[in-house]
């Protein structure tokens, strides 16, 4: 009997219900219950593969996005400088770039030429 | 309702459960399969019943095991399947007709002792059933946790979803219910 020092249980009315409520009692247990509930057991279907693996992997799942989160973090920080045209060395530009500035002379050079019949 | 419970030992087991320790089932079985029983029975008034509604609720245990967390304590969450099944059955009406066939099962079966003592006894309990059936079933299954299973207010409230203060309401309701229906069996016990 329950007595949570509320005025409600106070009374010798309320205590006589409390007593009288004792006389309700319960019967005892099938002696089947427990035979009849791993029948029924064994009768549900078991979880898929997947549920269990999932369980096994659901505490994972937070450090599994972190890591993911800092590996990306880390790529980025860490990126590498934005590479030269495929294929071209620095010194290959370089002779490119002289020869460019040779076109460019020579054709000032011409037009120089074409301005000024006496040469 | 309960805040980040400690996790009791029931809990403990049932997370060994859900890790794959069978036996661990088996031992919450054996710790809870009674009073899970007593609260069926005295929640539907029908001892085969009753045990249905425990089956159902240890298979629904057992079936939930690998998505258990502990959110409360194992008996809370357990009471509250158990009462979730049995008001679910109450609000069905198909189990009065089996209801009052096996209570007359019961009556002839009990009239075997033949004594006076014995028969005013079973007059007396007739009397307990049928009051605490009279019930609405919110304070039937409130007032069978507060004095048959010893729950405070504050599990019984994690069991029916509901405030600590709407317990209290449901009990003083519930218990003033009984105390003027058997007025006549509480005077004589003063």
């Amino acid at each position: 009997m329950r007595d949570d020092h509320n005025p409600q249980f106070e009374t010798a009315e309320q205590q006589a219900l409390l007593r009288l409520l004792d006389e309700f009692e319960a019967p005892p247990v099938s002696l089947d219950f427990n035979p009849r509930l791993w029948r029924a057991i064994d009768a549900s279907p078991r979880p898929s593969v997947f549920q269990l693996v999932r369980t096994w992997l659901k505490p994972a799942i937070p450090l599994g996005v972190l890591a993911a989160l800092l590996i990306a973090g880390f790529a980025f920080d860490h990126r590498s400088p934005t590479p030269s045209a495929p294929g071209v060395t620095a010194s290959e530009a370089d002779r490119m770039e002289r020869t460019l500035d040779d076109i460019q002379l020579l054709g000032q050079f011409e037009k120089t030429q074409e301005g000024d019949p006496a040469v | 309702m309960e805040g980040a419970p400690a996790i009791d030992f029931d809990a403990q087991l049932m997370l060994r459960v859900r890790e794959g320790d069978e036996s661990c089932f088996h031992t919450l079985l054996d710790r809870h399969r009674n009073s899970l029983i007593r609260f069926l029975y005295r929640m539907v008034q029908d001892s085969g019943t009753a045990e249905d509604l425990a089956q159902e609720v240890f298979l629904r245990i057992y079936r939930s095991r690998t998505n258990y967390e502990v959110t409360a304590r194992f008996t809370t969450w357990m009471f509250r399947i158990a009462t979730h099944i049995a008001l679910n059955l109450l609000r069905d009406e198909k189990h009065v007709r089996r209801q009052t066939e096996l209570g007359a099962e019961r009556e002839v079966a009990d009239l075997h002792p033949s004594t006076e003592q014995r028969l005013v006894h079973n007059v007396r309990v007739n009397e307990i059933r049928t009051a605490i059936r009279s019930l609405p079933a919110k304070q039937r299954a409130a007032v069978l946790m507060h004095k048959y299973e010893g729950m405070d207010y504050s599990q019984i409230a994690g069991v029916l979803e509901c405030s600590e203060s709407a317990v209290k309401s449901l009990l003083f309701r519930a218990y003033e219910s009984l105390r003027a229906k058997l007025a006549h069996l509480v005077r004589g016990e003063i």
